[in-house]
Parts: C-alpha cells; sequence; structure tokens
C-alpha cells in the first residue's frame, strides 16, 4: 500500500508541477505577484528589524544618551569607578565616553566655566558642535565658546590668558547651548590650571552641589543643589544653575570627574539594563539616560516601524488581490478541464487539493525568490538611505516562506471555492 | 441481462421539456446508438445516462443501482466506477502528454499505472505517440487517446458523444473500427450520433425527436 500511495502522490506532484511548468504564460503572472510580494515583505521586514541598528547609528550625531554622574554619596567620579563603568560599556557598541570637569573661571574680569575634557572623546560624544577653526590637538590649544568668543573678540589663532597661563585659541564652539559660554581645555591643562583637582580629598562625605539626580539634557548638564531629578529641574540647563553648583561646590569637589557623557549605540531597552547594571556594580556612580535623546529616539524609530508595518500591511493585501485576480482567471480558463476531471470521477476535494496544490507551489518558490530579492532590496534600501550595509536574518526564510503559502493559499481560496460550482454537464456540452 | 433501464424519464429545464416519457433498455455488451437532429435531446439523454445529470421525473437503473435517486457525490462515484466517456471533442488536458491523460482517469479511480496506460493507448494504436501534447496530435489520434483513458477502469458502459463529429472519414473508420473490437470483446457502448454511418454498425438504434424516442431499430 504503501507503494500505491507514493505512485497516487508522486503523480499529484507530477500534475501540479506540469500545470506550472507548462501553462508558463499564466502562472508566471501569478508567481511574479507572489514573488514581488514576498520580496517587499522580506526586505521590509528586514528594514523593520534593523532600523533601531540603522537609526541607533543616526541618532549618536544628536550627542550622549548615557551620562554618569557622581551617586549621592560622592561629589565626583573617582578615576577607579570611571574606568570600571568604562569596561561595562559595549565596546562594540560604544562610539564615545567624554570626561568633564568643570572650575569657574575669570577671563578679562567677566566669570566664565572653564571645563576640561579629552578633546578626541568629545567629537565623538558632541559631533553637533561647530567648530569655527579646528579641533586643539597639542598642550596649551583650547576652545572657546561663541559667547565668550564674541565678547572679547576671539577669533581661531588668538592668544588667551587664563589665571596666568597662557593658551592658543584654536577653535570656537558654537553649540547653541551653555556649551558657548564655556572654555575647553585639555585634561591635562585643566588640571594643571587646578592642581588641586587632583589631590583634593572628600571633605566630609556629604552630598555638595556637583552633579547628582537625573540628567536630562545635553551634555555638560550638572543639577543644582537640592535638585534630585529631571522633574523638578526643567529649567536646570541654563548657565545660571550650573554657575550656582560649581559657586557652592567648587572648593569642597574631590579628585576625579564631574560628568562623564556616553555615546552608545543599542536600544533603549539595553540602555535601561546598563544604566541597572552601572548603579548596582559602580555604586560611586549615577548612571542617566538623557531623556531627551532616548525618548526622541523611541519616539522616531516607533514611527518609522509603524510606517513600515503599514506598506507591508499594504503590499500583503495587494499581493493577494493580485494574486486572486490571477487565479480566478486561471479558473475561468480551465473550466473545461475542471469540468473534465470531475467527468471522470473527480471530487470537489480532489480538485480543490490540485488548485491548492499549485497555489502553494507559487508560494513556496515565490517566497524563496523573494527572500533573496529581499534581502538585495533591504541592502538597497538601507545603502540608500542610511549609507550602511545590512544583516542577513535567517529567521526570513522561514517567515516568508509561511506568509508568502499562507497569503498565497488565502488568495486562491475564492477562486478555488468556484470550482466547485463547475457543472461537467454545462462546460462539456458538445458544439 | 439489462446493463441500464430508463423508466419514463422525463427532463425538464424550466418549461422546456428535454426529455419526456422515455422508456430504454440496454443489454450487457450491446451497442446502442442514440440519433436524433439538433435539440431532439441526445444530450440530455447521455448526460442522464453518464450520471453528469438527473431526470425530472422516472428511474434510471444502472447495472442495478437508480441513480435518479442519487446524490451528485454518488453519482460521481458511479460514474467513475462505471462509465468510460468519449466527447465529440475530445477533452483532453492539453498540458498532459497522451499517456499522462490516460493515466489520469486511472488517478482518479483508483491508481495511477503507467503499463496499464500504455497498453491502453497500445490498443488504440498510439502507444508510439504516448509522450506528445494533444496540441501534437491530429484529431483522429487525440480521440484515440479520448476511448484509451475511457477504457483504461474497464467501465460496465462506454457512451460516446458524437465520436465522430469532429474526425475526416480516415480517422471515422478508425475510431469505428475501436469500437467494433470493443463490441467483440464484450463491453456495452452507447452512441450518441447524427450520422447514420455510425449508426449501422451498431445493433440497436433509437431515434429521438422533440425530447421523445420516435423509432427504435
Amino acid at each position: 500500500m504503501a507503494g500505491s500511495r507514493h505512485t497516487r502522490r508522486s503523480f499529484y506532484l507530477k500534475m501540479v508541477l506540469t500545470s506550472l511548468l507548462r501553462r508558463r504564460s499564466r502562472m508566471v503572472v501569478a508567481l511574479l505577484s507572489v514573488m514581488i510580494g514576498a520580496t517587499i515583505l522580506s526586505g521590509l521586514v528586514t528594514v523593520y528589524y534593523d532600523i533601531p541598528r540603522q537609526m541607533g547609528q543616526e541618532f549618536r550625531s544628536y550627542g550622549a544618551n548615557l551620562v554618569l554622574l557622581p551617586s549621592n554619596g560622592g561629589s565626583s567620579i573617582n578615576p577607579e569607578d570611571f574606568e570600571k563603568a568604562k569596561a561595562l560599556l559595549p565596546a562594540g557598541e560604544t562610539i564615545g565616553i567624554t570626561p568633564f570637569c568643570y572650575e569657574n573661571v575669570l577671563i578679562n574680569g567677566q566669570p566664565y566655566i572653564a571645563a576640561g575634557t579629552e578633546f578626541a572623546q568629545a567629537q565623538t560624544t558632541s559631533p553637533y558642535w561647530l567648530i569655527e577653526g579646528a579641533w586643539p590637538q597639542a598642550p596649551g590649544e583650547i576652545l572657546v565658546g561663541r559667547e565668550i568668543a564674541e565678547t572679547i573678540l576671539l577669533k581661531p589663532g588668538d592668544p588667551l590668558t587664563i589665571e596666568a597661563n597662557d593658551y592658543q585659541v584654536v577653535g570656537i564652539v558654537t553649540s547653541g547651548s551653555q556649551e558657548d559660554a564655556f572654555v575647553f581645555l585639555s585634561l591635562e591643562d585643566f588640571y594643571e590650571l587646578y592642581p588641586e583637582r587632583l589631590f583634593a580629598a572628600s571633605p566630609d562625605g556629604e552630598t555638595d552641589g556637583l552633579p547628582q539626580g537625573e540628567t536630562d539634557g545635553l551634555s555638560s548638564i550638572v543639577l543644582p543643589p537640592g535638585h534630585t531629578s529631571e522633574s523638578d529641574c526643567a529649567s536646570c540647563h541654563t548657565e545660571e544653575f550650573i554657575n550656582t553648583a560649581l559657586s557652592s561646590s567648587g572648593t569642597t569637589t574631590t579628585a576625579g570627574l564631574d560628568l562623564v557623557e556616553c555615546s552608545v549605540s543599542v536600544s533603549t531597552d539595553e540602555l535601561d539594563a546598563l544604566v541597572a547594571t552601572i548603579a548596582e556594580d559602580v555604586p560611586g556612580i549615577a548612571p542617566r539616560l538623557v531623556k531627551r535623546v532616548t525618548q526622541s529616539e523611541d519616539t522616531v524609530l516607533a514611527k518609522l516601524q509603524s510606517l513600515v508595518y503599514l506598506v507591508t500591511l499594504v503590499i500583503l493585501v495587494l499581493t493577494m488581490i493580485c494574486v486572486a485576480t490571477t487565479m480566478m482567471a486561471v479558473v475561468s480558463e480551465r473550466r473545461r478541464e475542471i469540468g473534465l476531471r470531475k467527468a471522470l470521477g473527480a471530487s470537489n476535494l480532489s480538485i480543490i487539493m490540485e488548485f491548492m496544490g499549485e497555489s502553494l507551489v507559487l508560494g513556496v518558490i515565490g517566497g524563496l525568490g523573494g527572500v533573496g530579492l529581499g534581502f538585495l532590496f533591504a541592502q538597497a534600501v538601507s545603502a540608500n538611505v542610511f549609507s550602511r550595509t545590512i544583516e542577513f536574518q535567517p529567521l526570513m526564510i522561514p517567515f516568508t516562506l509561511v506568509v508568502s503559502v499562507l497569503v498565497t493559499g488565502l488568495a486562491c481560496l475564492l477562486p478555488v471555492r468556484g470550482t466547485t460550482q463547475i457543472d461537467p454537464a454545462i462546460v462539456l456540452k458538445g458544439e | 441481462m439489462n446493463i441500464l433501464e430508463l423508466k419514463d424519464v422525463s427532463r425538464a429545464f424550466g418549461a422546456v421539456k428535454a426529455l419526456q416519457d422515455v422508456d430504454l433498455t440496454v443489454g450487457q455488451g450491446e451497442w446502442l446508438a442514440i440519433m436524433g437532429p439538433s435539440g431532439s435531446g441526445k444530450t440530455t439523454m447521455m448526460n442522464i445516462i453518464g450520471c453528469m445529470d438527473k431526470p425530472t421525473t422516472g428511474s434510471v437503473i444502472l447495472d442495478g443501482v437508480d441513480i435518479s435517486k442519487e446524490s451528485s457525490k454518488s453519482l460521481t462515484t458511479i460514474r467513475r466506477d462505471k462509465i468510460g466517456l468519449i466527447f465529440q471533442q475530445f477533452h483532453l488536458v492539453n498540458y498532459l502528454t497522451a499517456l499522462e491523460n490516460v493515466m489520469v482517469a486511472q488517478y482518479y479511480h483508483s491508481l495511477p499505472d503507467q503499463e496499464e496506460a500504455l497498453e491502453a493507448l497500445e490498443r488504440v494504436g498510439l502507444s508510439h505517440r504516448a509522450r506528445h501534447l494533444p496540441s501534437q496530435l491530429s484529431g483522429g489520434e487525440q480521440q484515440r487517446v479520448c476511448i484509451a483513458r475511457a477504457l483504461i477502469n474497464h467501465p460496465s458502459l462506454i457512451l460516446a458523444d458524437e465520436p465522430t463529429g469532429n474526425l475526416d472519414e480516415a480517422n471515422e473508420v478508425m475510431v469505428l473500427d475501436i469500437f467494433k473490437q470493443l463490441h467483440s470483446e464484450g463491453s456495452t457502448l452507447i452512441v450518441v450520433t447524427h450520422d447514420p454511418e455510425v449508426a449501422e454498425d451498431a445493433q440497436k438504434t433509437v431515434v429521438l425527436e422533440h425530447g421523445r424516442i420516435s423509432s427504435k431499430r
């Protein structure tokens, strides 16, 4: 019996495949419909799942999305904790880690803020800074904020004396934010200018005015004393608050860093996990998400993904309509053949199985073609829109195949149902 | 022994009476020709005998079973098991070879058997054309494939509707020779035709006019 069944199955397959192969012109149209649908489906779903990674890279141009602050028990981040936290950041996904130290400074009798930082890192975490001139490369070279430069008429190449030390202004920073009123020095120059920041010890461990609590904003944001969360700090991003913080804390800071900006190209969920890990493993550091950045990322990503989802849905419906129309034409063309098969003793179920078999083959071939073409499509979209390559997702093979077969099967249901209504006596009537 | 018995069979399509009070018997191994002009009810009668239609009134006993009372699903089974159909327009599946066309009938009946299908083609002198598509065969050859397909499941009754209607004289002779051979081997044949030459070879002829049997020979 097993051999007999095999023979029946073989003949069934032969009929289905022969029908597709020898009636190429009509079936090519249906196959193209399925393949184009599967291509767009597979391509868009690949892009859909790659958008966070693709956009994550793009979003990093908005600056840091994670800041490290001293925890409530400390007044600054000590170098040991900083190294520990750095080690917890995912190496491959970390775009930059920029430390900052702040001090009040008088320039031409006017109070400004001196910020010590690592310029190479600052370029990665603050790519939106507009630099007129160049980034400092050597000791003694500094950046000056646009506001200071305009007040005291500085331009790149000009000398500037700060607390009896001579520096050369190599670039003017324009950020549209509080950085415009900062003077940026390298950390080495900063510690040379403020040697007490290297060796000072924490006086009493009490919370002072150094950065603490949640941070919501651009780089170099510090919360003034008494502010512990972003909710009560709607206007924290002002020079006034920064100055307040510094004036109350500057003389009592301990060695180390006031703030570290991190730009990490991971999803918000992964960032949340990272924050939890750092907070748990490095008690001296209070990691905070820069929520304005992460929330915009989430919003943009959600909208983009919804768009892709909708387009995919529309494509699937269009594919179904196209396949259904083609199959209706096929059934109409084959009315006599269906009538003949019924006259020869075929049950309605047999006829349905034959047509569904054809649609299954169309779905599988179209789906397989769609996976390959879809990946090329996703690559093209990724290259043109995001200027990046995309990773092939092996799961797309079964996913696209199953969806293609389901869509083709569903599209064929209505036309195939029509075959049961065909009366052999009518369609085989002689002339 | 009668293989087919029509008792008082009528078939109406709305107000049109295609068959009226037809009584007919066909014995085992008999060759019956049904003649009549267009619109006389030949095709309606063939559809009823071929289990593709049911009479409005009357009964049709085929091989001991009253098929006028059967459901359309049962009629499909009876048609598959007991009747071999031969059509004027051959009705071959155009994307299947001659051999595959014969095997289709086997597939719906029991099991496709290539050897047996080849033998059926051999019987109608077409084994050498077994791998050809219908479009590569002449009209006569296509009709012979149709006959091979009708014979493949050893039906109780072979029902042919204008089998020579689309054939030239040479092919008509060839097809009639096959019918003669089948008859001599004991097959029961009912041939619907308007061609007196085709009816000449039959043992019995009935003539239909306006849905009634007008004469029997």
